[in-house]
């Protein structure tokens, strides 16, 4: 009973060191909301200047109760207009995937307030392959769309996935082919993530899990924790590049 | 080669109040551990890499300590990874050199596993390494399979990835043999296909040195799993360290069980709805067929390990 007892004080206080984190960071949000509400796209990509190289792939995964979709929003518009090429959209319940169109809208919304009065010229793709997402984008955000490809993913996509690939590689044999089984083949026979895997999730929230995120593409994902997203400002973003360009991926060696 | 896996570790009283404490609450049942930070310590203490490894690997032994006295029972460790055989040969052979004395040390203290109820298990494709090393492997399993108080696994020659990939060979060879239909390839007959078998789920994960990614470790069996990168090398890594990991477990892992039991019930409806819209000779005795699917698995599996464990024998 006693040891319960401290136990319990000792979670309270973590808990409220928890919830300090969280109300502070957005407590800083909003004071500083006033400076970085200025920013657009020319003023983003000159920041972007000093982070290095941008992530081709990017996931974004929500794991905050009730977080609104106008925050949301924010990230996957700033990762578009630095050059990320695949964004993929992950929470637990799919929220996002369930509600696309209110997706899209306040993507478009935020999109075109986010780029007005852009010069255009500035819009350089700091991406890797150089190309450049903004210039001609249009606003209305499809899938496999010609600049950015959003990819909305929820739990249903973990291991099911793999599962559906070992029965489609199970159903060739029984069609008389004899598939090698290789982590080639069996990407190739992945729904979500067939041979494009993120290499820099962003994780907001104070959960500290994957929670049901697909296990199979992110083996050297790096995994950068943001408290919340409510009120993110492209600081967090950028500081969060500078962080992935700091780590040394060693990849085993 | 000091005894310390065996040893037991003293705790001071406010340690033994925190032990307390905590044992009040839930605890994990499985805690893997990604050991890294093993060279970067051998240079910041300006000490050898071999010496380093070593010291890692004596800090297993008091890590596991510490998974006892917190009844955990279960640990998982990445010890060496596919992708560390580009490693360069050297440090290979230091790795190689270690390993081959830890599992003579394991093997000479049978008898002590046994008395504890300890079960090691090797993860991974242990023919990648030295016949010497992978018989010395199959053998220190073959002589702890019958403990069940606590397991230890190592993780050799593995990557998640790997271990994905032939658990999705097995189930469809199964299928080409005849011993399993289509659907019965569900994610509890993969799960039961990984190394890990019908081990539990990890159920915190702790990543030394400060980096914060999984490098292709228990990717599968850690899915709803609480992470924890902890800034601070392996051979550094102290009770306090995993005081706070299992704090923190303690604080998230009710928002995560219910996830997990979500998640189980979406499977079972998922798989409800599956078997409603199949044929009878499809859905009639899937269970029987996953259960001797799985067991002729094992058995094949023991088979190998025995194949292992005399090839040296054989050979010499």
């Amino acid at each position: 009973m006693m040891f319960e007892g401290f136990l319990f004080v000792i979670h309270l206080f973590l808990h409220t060191y928890c919830q300090l984190q969280v109300i502070a960071q957005s407590a800083f949000n909003l004071l500083r909301w006033w400076r970085v509400s200025k920013w657009n796209v020319d003023v983003l990509l000159a920041h972007s200047k000093t982070v290095g190289r941008i992530p081709s792939h990017v996931s974004l995964v929500f794991l905050e109760d009730g977080l609104p979709v106008e925050d949301m929003v924010k990230p996957i518009v700033w990762c578009i207009c630095l050059g990320v090429t695949t964004i993929s959209l992950y929470d637990y319940y799919g929220r996002l995937r369930h509600n696309k169109e209110r997706v899209d809208e306040e993507l478009r919304e935020y999109y075109t307030s986010f780029t007005a009065g852009c010069t255009g010229t500035k819009r350089e793709s700091l991406g890797e392959k150089g190309e450049n997402p903004g210039v001609g984008w249009s606003p209305g955000i499809k899938e496999g769309g010609p600049s950015a490809r959003i990819q909305f993913v929820s739990v249903e996509n973990g291991r099911s996935d793999l599962v559906q690939a070992a029965r489609s590689l199970a159903a060739e044999v029984v069609n008389g082919c004899a598939p090698k089984i290789t982590q080639a083949t069996i990407e190739d026979h992945l729904k979500v993530f067939s041979h494009d895997n993120p290499e820099l999730m962003l994780k907001f929230g104070t959960l500290h899990s994957l929670a049901g995120y697909p296990p199979w593409p992110v083996h050297l994902t790096e995994i950068i924790s943001l408290p919340t997203c409510h009120l993110i400002s492209p600081t967090d973003l950028i500081s969060s590049l500078r962080k992935y360009n700091r780590i040394e991926k060693r990849v085993g060696k | 080669m000091s005894d310390t896996w065996f040893d037991r570790v003293e705790y001071s009283w406010w340690q033994r109040f925190l032990i307390n404490c905590l044992r009040a609450g839930s605890l994990p049942t499985h805690v893997a551990f990604i050991m890294d930070g093993n060279r970067r310590y051998s240079k910041v203490n300006s000490i050898s890499r071999a010496e380093s490894y070593s010291m890692g690997f004596e800090k297993i032994g008091e890590v596991l300590d510490y998974c006892e006295v917190f009844q955990i029972k279960v640990v998982s460790v990445y010890a060496f990874s596919i992708e560390n055989f580009k490693r360069s040969e050297e440090e290979k052979e230091e790795l190689f050199a270690l390993f081959e004395e830890k599992m003579a040390y394991l093997l000479r203290n049978v008898s002590r596993l046994n008395e504890k109820g300890i079960r090691i298990r090797v993860m991974g494709d242990i023919s990648l390494f030295p016949p010497h090393l992978s018989q010395s492997m199959a053998e220190i399993q073959l002589k702890t399979a019958e403990n069940s108080e606590f397991c230890f696994n190592l993780c050799l020659a593995y990557t998640s990835r790997e271990e994905m990939t032939q658990s999705v060979r097995q189930v469809v060879e199964g299928v080409a043999d005849g011993s399993l239909l289509l659907p019965d390839i569900t994610e509890p007959l993969l799960d039961r296909c990984m190394y890990s078998e019908d081990l539990l789920p990890v159920d915190l994960l702790v990543r030394t040195s400060g980096e914060v990614r999984l490098s292709d470790f228990m990717m599968w069996q850690s899915n709803f799993a609480v992470l924890q990168f902890v800034k601070v090398l392996w051979p550094d890594f102290g009770f306090w360290h995993f005081v706070t990991s299992l704090l923190d477990y303690q604080r998230q892992q009710p928002r995560l069980e219910e996830y997990r039991k979500k998640y189980g019930e979406f499977l079972v409806q998922m798989r409800e709805w599956e078997l409603s819209g199949l044929e009878d000779k499809f859905s009639e005795g899937t269970e029987v067929r996953q259960e001797e699917f799985v067991r002729k698995m094992k058995l094949k599996r023991r088979e190998l390990l025995e194949e292992y464990s005399k090839a040296e024998a054989a050979g010499a």
